[in-house]
């Protein structure tokens, strides 16, 4: 399904970004293999490689979470709920395997939950689960433990396509992705630059579409955004960062926007720290991608903290950020821990930040949001006026 | 030794009389942590904060001394500080949705006023030590090792592709095919890192043969809180109500390996079967045999008692029963650092998860001949809340009634001790007095 005649190419990765499954089944009714995986730390390289279809999972605000809330406890993430749900009633039939990672708690529990419901719900068909058991301490130990599984994964993936993983794919299908994130460093200029030119739900849709579509032709896409970006107009409004739990959707980013705010950075794991790195493209690939996905590929479990925290600052720094904005999931145990250190940092530096703590993902309290954004923006706006 | 023995003669006059096993465990427990703060403050001798489940082992046998957080933890509830130091985390930023019973000891290191933390706070140690389990842990250690001025050292956790049943009979002997050879291996590289850097940090060397001797003691030790696990389970009425349980198994875990934790399980033993023998109870009348699951109720132990007068209804089990027992024996021929590997390595699965935290479970409930049970579903610790409702669920479908209680752990001021006492009357009077 090529771009539609007349339709730009944001708005080509604007429909890629809604309809996430789309692709997926369309290549999966083509014959070809599609591989699901959660989060960014699944090598969706090795996939590609092995001649399938990756798609990164997400769960949706709005759906509905009749099997989750009979097994799941009230403490799940949201997200986690509903990608349980969306597991457990066939919205994900089009998946010939979902590969889970242990990259945080919440997928791990998410990974046995399936494993153990499936014996109370047999009557329903539920797709084959992956464990990925990687790791990412920052230790030589850990790097070895990856590597092993990696190669544990890759024999999996190979099983499912029926044939072997060549050296050559897999330098092809890191290349292929590299390209892609290179793609997405230059083209977010467009929103972290001064002016920034698109708004943050465009940068959402252009950074998250490459998950539910073929790679190459996102790259491709992007090339045409970043040659006519000098064209658009420069966006007004106080330069804020969102950052703190996943943000799958636009919602938030959306009444952000539309408080008067021009988002230019969101420091999250749907955001802008998914393209900052690049896998090696000298050495052993497999040593690449080991190295790549376990220091570099953004989780909750990334580790320390203060070198996270370092990158956060760096980001605020290069995107101009004249505010941020923490938004905390309800059941949120971990980030907040970090939260009173990076306050301190943005306050030595003289950045202004609200913090929405514990928001519902299914039902945010949306005039609660409005009116802290409303009263923040007003603050951030006589600020940065009296500097200018 | 002629108290020991007139204590075994003597039975308790009435059943709030606490056993002379529980108040040796709890003066043992004061003195090894004054000899522990001796030792630090005075001869700056170095010492360790480590996670409840990690293995202490290493340091003990390096006579180190390991203060767990979960215990200091306790110990601060239970002096009724952890209001004021849930108003710092407050004022400090942490806000009121985090998890706060594994954080009141790094609160007081924050607050750093020796006068108000309890036994006067702990000094700077050599190292803060975790496992990760959770996301949040790493985040603890890293800022508390940072405020002391100290390192942290991190035990990464992997996890088992699948939860084979029944871990509770394999995990002693047969840990190497339930826990995987790859995920054994990587975690002895990782204990054999954690050696180095204690050696190194020290200045002292980790005695192999000690070491061993040490793991065989936890077995023997493990041998004698099973014995005592199932005394119990099988005396109607239960010779002892859980508040002394768990004084005496907990303290033999904190001190396992050592000679004194075998010691004292065997004095608990003999005391216990001195009741049995002269057929004292807990409660005469009892005609409710209860678990208590999860976590335990630290501010407020009584509870546990609360429905023994009223409704002849006894807590007999809880997961300190024998845990101890289960989860910590591991049995070897020739690698105890393997063994040591094995120990930890699925604690919170098996404490936490489906399937295994219910299997366990019911097992339990068969042995003690348990009528039902009541489940602490805690608030503000996710980690400790996650598999409440599929425990549960499977509970009852084994025919366990199950009562599910909300509440926090640690934090006093949540709980309403009239409500929460009369959904248990509640409880007892509907779904078991009715079967
Ligand atoms: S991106 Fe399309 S053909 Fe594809 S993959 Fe989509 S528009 Fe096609
Ligand atoms: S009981 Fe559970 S939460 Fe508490 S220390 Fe043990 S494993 Fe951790």
């Amino acid at each position: 399904m090529p771009s539609r005649p007349g339709e730009t190419a944001l708005a080509t990765l604007h429909r890629h970004y809604s309809d996430r499954e789309g692709e997926a089944r369309r290549r999966r009714e083509t014959g070809q293999k599609v591989v699901g995986y959660l989060s960014n730390n699944v090598p969706e390289e090795l996939i590609l490689a092995a001649g399938m279809f990756p798609v990164r999972l997400t769960g949706d605000p709005r759906d509905k979470t009749e099997i989750a809330d009979i097994y799941l406890d009230e403490v799940f993430d949201g997200g986690i709920k509903s990608i349980f749900n969306r597991l457990f009633t066939g919205h994900f039939d089009f998946v010939d395997l979902v590969v889970v990672p242990r990259t945080s708690e919440a997928f791990l529990q998410l990974y046995y939950f399936v494993t153990e419901v499936r014996r109370w719900e047999p009557e329903r068909r539920v797709p084959d689960l992956y464990l990925f058991d990687f790791l990412q301490t920052p230790f030589y130990l850990t790097n070895q433990w990856d590597r092993s599984r990696l190669a544990l994964l890759r024999s999996r993936l190979e099983h499912l396509a029926g044939d072997p993983i060549t050296e050559g794919a897999l330098r092809e299908a890191i290349a292929t992705v590299n390209k892609d994130r290179r793609l997405l460093q230059t083209a977010a200029a467009l929103w972290q630059g001064a002016p920034s030119r698109l708004s943050g739900v465009d940068a959402l849709a252009i950074i998250g579409s490459g998950w539910f579509m073929d790679r190459a032709e996102h790259a491709t896409l992007l090339e045409s955004i970043i040659e006519g970006g000098a064209a658009l107009q420069p966006r007004s409004g106080p330069r804020v960062m969102i950052k703190g739990s996943p943000q799958d959707n636009a919602d938030f980013y959306r009444l952000v926007e539309k408080s008067g705010a021009a988002i230019v950075a969101g420091d999250h794991v749907f955001g802008d720290p998914t393209f900052a790195a690049l896998v090696d493209e000298d050495g052993d690939p497999i040593d690449a991608l080991t190295g790549y996905y376990q220091l570099h590929s953004p989780s909750i479990r990334s580790y320390p903290q203060a070198r996270q925290d370092e990158r956060f600052m760096a980001l605020v720094g290069s995107a101009a950020v004249e505010g941020v904005v923490f938004y905390h999931d309800e059941y949120d145990d971990t980030l907040g821990w970090d939260y009173p250190d990076q306050k301190r940092l943005l306050d030595a530096r003289g950045i202004p930040s609200l913090f929405l703590k514990r928001q519902s993902y299914r039902r945010p309290d949306h005039v609660a949001q409005r009116r802290a954004l409303r009263e923040f923006l007003e603050a951030l706006t006589a600020q940065t006026v009296a500097a200018r | 030794m002629s108290t020991d023995a007139e204590a075994r003669r003597r039975p308790p006059r009435d059943p709030s009389e606490r056993l002379a096993s529980t108040q040796r465990a709890n003066e043992h427990q004061r003195e090894w942590f004054q000899d522990f703060r001796r030792a630090v403050m005075e001869q700056s001798a170095p010492y360790v904060i480590a996670d409840a489940v990690s293995p202490h082992e290493i340091f003990h046998t390096m006579d180190i001394p390991v203060l767990s957080i979960a215990w200091y933890s306790a110990v601060i509830a239970a002096k009724q500080l952890s209001p004021y130091y849930f108003d710092l985390m407050d004022r400090l930023g942490y806000h009121d949705g985090l998890p706060r019973y594994g954080s009141l000891p790094f609160m007081t290191t924050l607050d750093n006023n020796p006068e108000r933390a309890p036994y006067g706070g702990l000094p700077k140690p050599m190292l803060i030590l975790d496992r990760l389990r959770g996301d949040y842990v790493q985040r603890i250690a890293e800022q508390w090792a940072r405020a002391f001025g100290t390192g942290s050292f991190v035990l990464d956790c992997t996890s088992p592709v699948m939860l084979q049943r029944d871990w509770f009979k394999r995990a002693q002997h047969d840990w190497e095919a339930l826990y995987g050879a790859d995920r054994l291996d990587f975690q002895v590289k990782q204990l054999e890192a954690l050696v180095r850097t204690a050696e190194t940090l020290s200045r002292r060397t980790f005695d192999m043969v000690e070491f061993t001797r040490q793991m065989h003691r936890v077995n023997r030790a493990g041998e004698l809180a099973a014995q005592a696990r199932d005394l119990i389970a099988r005396t109607v009425p239960a010779p002892v109500p859980l508040t002394e349980q768990l004084n005496n198994v907990m303290a033999a875990t904190w001190s396992r390996g050592s000679q004194w934790a075998i010691d004292h399980l065997q004095f608990y033993n003999d005391e216990l079967k001195g009741l049995v023998d002269r057929g004292v109870a807990a409660c005469p009348d009892e005609r409710v045999r209860l678990l208590w699951l999860n976590n335990g109720l630290w501010f407020n132990t009584k509870f546990y008692r609360a429905f023994e007068r009223s409704h002849g209804a006894v807590f007999v089990w809880t997961m300190y029963t024998n845990f101890f027992s289960d989860g910590y024996r591991k049995y070897f021929d020739h690698d105890p650092m393997r063994a040591l590997a094995a120990r930890h390595i699925n604690m919170n699965e098996q404490l936490h998860l489906p399937p295994w935290m219910a299997d366990w479970i019911i097992e339990q409930a068969r042995d003690f001949g348990a009528h039902g049970a009541v489940m602490l579903n805690p608030v503000g610790d996710r980690m400790s809340a996650f598999g409440v409702r599929l425990a549960s669920r499977a509970l009852e479908r084994a025919g366990i009634p199950v009562l599910e209680l909300t509440a926090s752990m640690v934090d006093a001021r949540l709980w309403d001790d009239a409500e929460m006492t009369e959904r248990v009357a509640d409880f007892i009077e509907q779904r078991i007095w009715r079967r």
